[in-house]
């Protein structure tokens, strides 16, 4: 790694940690806009409202709670949940959820790029016969319609009509009940990927130097394996950032379908609860987790092809 | 050489030894931009489907809540859960209110969200790219990086904060779907300026004595529209996607209307007993999502041939 | 591209992990599991804050008050091997088993004195129950009020095994609060040891009662293991209890279908798939649905009015043909089987079906004449009032059949608003910008001033949202308060339920009911309209 790719990491770094600043700082400014407190039971006393929220430190100006949060925020204390499970570690809470959204995110990402990969070279190699045009086709449905639909067709056929695999999650079988979850968010995976596979295959296909390795007589096997694949690949590098950030917001509503104890459904009922700390704590790591797999496909992407000269596009 | 005056010559005398090239200036007859346009659009098969599609689900939207003897609202307890036949095309749902109805009304309401929302989306994110974009140096510094900071939130994170914050309405998601969708526009906008403002034509206006207000209205967006229109066509499934999805965790429109998104999630409650109440809505959304990506990647191929795939 | 490479095989291995360590821990079931759905989440496992059906379940399966259930769901003593009542009914004092906590410590009296004392401290929820609308515990309220000390409210451990409670007013129900989660014992030493963390994880916890909590998945389940210290531990025939938690209700009927559940709760959706199984009833679950009426509404304050609009909400086509789950109409501001009056009779029942005695309940040519009669005496032509739901309160269904029944009626003209619960109840109802508003109450403990006490003129600006007074009902409910005779207690509170019905301080509609699949090895699985949900110590399995 190069000085300049160092410094252009930290400037983003810089740039990231501003930008997570204004988000906490503009997402408990909005939350402190929402009605009401967490403190919602109506059998609540004035009296006992108010040494609540003196004991969680809500009674104090808001930019005064705001220093506060950021203060332990930095020793890593996200503070305690207020309803959704009183007085749990933020942490424990959201941590546990994530877990459960990251790993179908990243088992759906894995699923989703190897099936496209392979779909766009069959594509690429049968280009114009009736197998690029069934591979086009999944394409363009995989990309127009909601990963959420996939999730009811394939809980309602896999799940309720056949019995194939269970509907909902449950943690005592974490893998077969994540199967349905996978497949469907891995749908628009496999649909951009493969689209995009293939247009870098064709015109990687039909560049000089592989008319060239094919009249040096090489064999079909290693042309396509070695040559044409390895740079089609690297572009479809670039719009992993893109899918995965999809895959996370697509987690939301596939986790509502499939009963998943994620990040999303967290971040629902946290924002219907007033649970405020819940509710920054997954908003936040959405946050930081969008800007880190951006940061890390731009510097995956000029590490492998250096002739992208980083900082200067936009 | 006097017998050769004799020789009179007829047009056919001579053959050509093999087709030449000879370069005849011909002038092509004037097609109007539209109508290449049109040509261009017409061979693509997938995108003429999606047009017609868009357009049959239009016309249904807006027509047949109107002919209907139903009412969207209406409900018949005796008539409840019906599953779909000749009285109720569409069947009914747990009120007995009739589906065929309230699906074209949900659909009607979805694309005037999409609508809305995206025509906001043009008129925020245009002004905002091309005020960066044209004045460029602090201001612009300053307004990407607000930008950036916007879309470093997830949209859906957005969206469901908003929807918390303010009251359910449908003005409100489209407020809270213009919140976040205009950025694509604004940096597509902000490009484009980027890029045409060193053109000449644009340095000639200002000499001429042209406004900075001139120049970006009248110069700069007549050159970057066919670029929105298909931004826009794109656009339009994401915001019927993202209505659905507010709708669909309960942060959507309230009782007793319909939309896409309310229909799918009231649906859903019922789909191992009435399958067709959840199949019926996901299949019109997934139709009209298809059919806008078709129709808006058949729309770039036409307007900009040249514009690469992705 | 080696970089990439490596990339890739290291997620690839991470893959591999996760499908082999999910492969570990496959289940292994046998027939005395027991596996149950519960359609919410655990929110607590602190008995003093405890606050939802599914933790004081949880609660009550790994620990026991002074009084628990018995098998056929009576009261009988738990924790507490005798108990003497002083003649004035103000002094009790309990003499306890010796039993241990699942970390040897014996379960002393002081252990029930923290448990209470930490229930004021934390500002519980649930701390007025020992207050004065509920046991009345000298100097409880003034605690809770932050007037004195929790360590001066009238629970005092005389020694290890004597437990002393002094009351400030006789309380008739007090066995029945004595076996809800907020009144069982904590251990001080080790709730103090874990601080913030207690009860937070499986082993922040101590256990006392049937069974052990061996696992909590967030947001996903909880397992129960028999506890074989537990003193009765003979009667526990099950050797785990799971639960599933938040769970939707049509996957838990795919479940259950493939025997994977064993009890489940349905939505009315699906009942007309299961009605005919033999798995299939219903049981009332103690909520009681009404409409909050704001007295400051010039219109709704006309009590024409409000009868019209109580006479044109069908409850029985609303429970029968929409809702579908069990629920039943109201009858009544106190629903059915919440308590029983001392002559044996159910209080509401004794009431009689008051909508009907004071024609208030379903007729639309009658509602539109109470309608007429209240628009003539306001001069008006017609109203147009606002009907205020929570969104996240399963409660969408009766909002749309409500909007459509009222607006039947002319002259009145109903608009729906939207909002989540908690804004329904901290911004719309605290601030009286409501007209309508439909809420639930869930009694607390089986009296009828669960209800009752909601209406007084002193819960103004706390519960009573819609601001109704009325000097008659409010004496009433002070003699009731002040009456240590159990039958002309309860001939007070039957004239109060009376009143607010008749005046219809609030509209009532129905009492709300659930279905639920129940397979037919099970048995033994105890439910309670009033306290703790589900009892699991009794479940069998065959």
């Amino acid at each position: 790694m190069n000085k300049g790719m160092m410094k252009y990491i930290g400037k983003r770094l810089a740039i990231s940690a501003a930008t997570l600043f204004v988000i906490i700082l503009v997402l408990f400014l909005m939350l402190k806009l929402m009605p009401g407190t967490p403190f919602n039971d109506e059998k609540l006393t004035e009296a006992q409202l108010a040494v609540l929220m003196a004991k969680y430190g809500l009674d104090k100006p808001v930019m005064v709670q705001f220093w506060n949060y950021l203060r332990n925020m930095l020793t890593g204390d996200f503070g305690v949940s207020y309803v959704i499970n009183k007085n749990m570690n933020i942490s424990q809470l959201v941590g546990s959820a994530m877990g459960i959204s990251f790993r179908l995110g990243v088992m759906a990402t894995i699923l989703g790029t190897v099936i496209g990969i392979l779909l766009g070279i069959i594509a690429a190699l049968n280009k114009n016969t009736w197998i690029d045009s069934l591979s086009t086709i999944i394409s363009v449905i995989g990309v127009s319609i909601p990963s959420f639909v996939f999730a009811l067709l394939l809980v309602y056929l896999l799940g309720a009509k056949w019995r194939l695999f269970p509907t909902q999650y449950s943690s005592s079988k974490p893998f077969v009940s994540s199967i349905i979850p996978i497949i469907a968010l891995s749908m628009s995976v496999i649909a951009n990927v493969a689209r995009f596979t293939r247009t870098e295959m064709i015109s990687v296909l039909g560049s000089d130097y592989m008319i060239l390795a094919k009249a040096k007589g090489l064999d079909q096997r290693t042309l396509i394996f070695k040559h044409a694949l390895r740079n089609s690949l690297i572009p479809v590098i670039t719009i992993l950032g893109p899918i995965m950030v999809n895959i996370m917001t697509g987690t939301m509503v596939v986790e509502k379908i499939c009963g998943i104890p994620g990040l999303g459904k967290l971040l629902i009922s946290s924002i219907q609860q007033n649970d405020y700390n819940v509710t920054l704590a997954c908003s936040f790591l959405y946050a930081v987790m969008y800007i880190i797999i951006v940061l890390v496909i731009d510097v995956l992407y000029g590490i492998i092809d250096p002739r992208i000269r980083l900082g200067k596009g936009d | 050489m006097d017998e050769l005056k004799d020789i009179e010559f007829l047009p056919d005398d001579f053959e050509f030894v093999h087709n030449q090239d000879i370069m005849k200036d011909e002038v092509m007859p004037d097609i109007p931009f539209w109508l290449d346009v049109w040509r261009r659009f017409k061979k693509n098969k997938g995108a003429v489907i999606g047009a017609v599609v868009i357009i049959f689900i239009i016309i249904m939207a807006i027509f047949m809540p109107m002919l209907s003897s139903y009412k969207f609202d209406a409900i018949n307890s005796s008539e409840a859960n019906m599953i779909p036949g000749t009285l109720h095309w569409f069947g009914t749902d747990n009120f007995g209110r009739d589906l065929w109805v309230r699906t074209w009304t949900g659909t009607r309401v979805s694309l005037i969200v999409a609508f809305a929302a995206i025509a906001i989306d043009v008129v925020v994110g245009v002004t905002y790219g091309m005020i960066s974009g044209y004045f460029g140096g602090m201001v612009d510094q300053v307004m990407q990086r607000i930008q950036e900071i916007l879309n470093s939130i997830p949209t859906l994170v957005v969206l469901t904060l908003l929807m918390t914050v303010l009251e359910a309405s449908l003005t409100t998601i489209i407020f809270a779907l213009m919140f976040t969708e205009w950025i694509g526009m604004s940096r597509i906008t902000r490009a484009q300026v980027l890029q045409i403002k060193e053109e000449e034509f644009v340095l000639a206006s200002r000499t001429l004595g042209a406004s900075s207000f001139f120049i970006i209205f009248k110069e700069i967006l007549p050159n970057i529209y066919s670029q929105l229109i298909v931004m826009s066509m794109m656009s339009i499934p994401n915001a019927i996607f993202y209505e659905a999805y507010l709708s669909f965790v309960g942060l959507g429109l309230t009782v007793p209307n319909a939309s896409l998104g309310v229909l799918i999630n009231d649906g859903f409650t019922y789909f191992l007993s009435y399958p067709h109440m959840v199949a019926i809505p996901v299949i019109v959304l997934g139709a009209l999502m298809l059919s806008f990506n078709l129709f808006g990647d058949g729309l770039r191929d036409a307007l900009d041939p040249t514009m690469k795939e992705m | 591209m080696k970089i990439m490479k490596k990339v890739l095989s290291a997620m690839l291995c991470c893959a591999m992990a996760f499908t082999l360590a999910a492969c570990g821990s496959s289940d292994d079931s046998s027939s005395a599991d027991v596996v149950i759905m519960s359609e919410n989440d655990l929110m607590s496992l602190d008995s003093s804050q405890a606050t939802d059906g599914t933790s004081f379940e949880v609660i009550s399966a790994f620990k026991e008050g002074l009084y628990t259930y018995a098998e056929d769901g009576t009261l009988t003593l738990g924790l507490a091997d005798s108990v003497e009542v002083s003649d004035d009914q103000l002094t009790y004092t309990f003499t306890l088993k010796e039993t241990t906590w699942s970390n040897g410590t014996a379960v002393t009296a002081n252990d029930f004195v923290y448990a209470l004392q930490r229930c004021i401290n934390v500002s519980s929820e649930y701390a007025y129950l020992l207050g004065e609308q509920g046991v009345n515990i000298v100097n409880a309220e003034a605690a809770i009020a932050g007037e004195v000390d929790a360590s001066e409210i009238g629970v005092t451990a005389v020694d290890d095994y004597t437990l002393v409670f002094e009351l400030a007013s006789p309380c008739g129900f007090f066995d029945k609060l004595l076996a809800f989660p907020t009144f069982f014992p904590i251990n001080e030493e080790f709730a103090e040891e874990k601080g913030d963390s207690y009860a937070t994880t499986v082993d922040n916890l101590l256990f006392c009662g049937a069974f052990e909590l061996t696992t909590w998945d967030l947001n996903s389940q909880v397992v129960l293991t028999k506890n074989e210290n537990y003193y009765d531990a003979d009667v526990v025939q099950v050797n785990t209890v799971t639960i599933n938690l938040a769970q939707d209700q049509s996957a838990a009927a795919l479940q259950f279908d493939s025997g994977e559940l064993d009890y489940c709760i349905i939505s009315s959706s699906l009942v007309d798939s299961y009605s005919d199984s033999e798995y299939y009833s219903t049981i009332n679950n103690g909520y009681l649905w009404y409409l909050h009426v704001n007295f400051e509404n010039e219109y709704l304050a006309n009590e024409n009015i409000r009868k019209g609009l109580s006479a044109a909400i069908d409850r029985e086509d609303l429970c029968d043909n929409i809702l579908k789950d069990g629920s039943s109409p109201a009858s009544g501001f106190v629903p059915a089987e919440l308590t029983t009056n001392s002559d044996g009779q159910d209080f509401a029942e004794a009431c009689g079906d008051l909508l009907e005695e004071y024609e208030i309940n379903y007729n639309l040519k009658k509602a539109q004449e109470y309608i007429d009669a209240g628009l003539e005496e306001l001069g008006v032509d017609s109203i147009s009032l606002t009907l205020l739901y929570g969104t996240d309160e399963g409660v969408n269904d009766a909002a749309t059949y409500l909007q459509q029944a009222l607006n039947a009626l002319d002259g009145v003209e109903l608009e729906l608003v939207a909002t989540q619960k908690q804004s329904r109840i901290n911004s719309y109802q605290k601030d009286g910008d409501f007209d309508l508003s439909i809420t639930r109450w869930g009694p607390d403990y089986a009296d009828s001033t669960t209800y009752l006490n909601l209406l007084e003129t002193s819960q103004i600006g706390n519960n009573n949202y819609g601001k109704y007074s009325n000097t008659e009902y409010d004496d009433l409910m002070e003699l009731a308060r002040n009456e240590a005779d159990a039958a002309t207690r309860e001939s007070y509170l039957m004239e109060a339920n009376n009143i607010v019905t008749s005046e219809v301080a609030v509209i009532v509609l129905f009492e709300q009911g659930q279905a639920v699949l129940t397979s037919s090895s099970l048995s033994g699985l105890l439910h309670n309209a009033v306290g703790t949900p589900y009892i699991f110590k009794y479940v069998t399995k065959s």
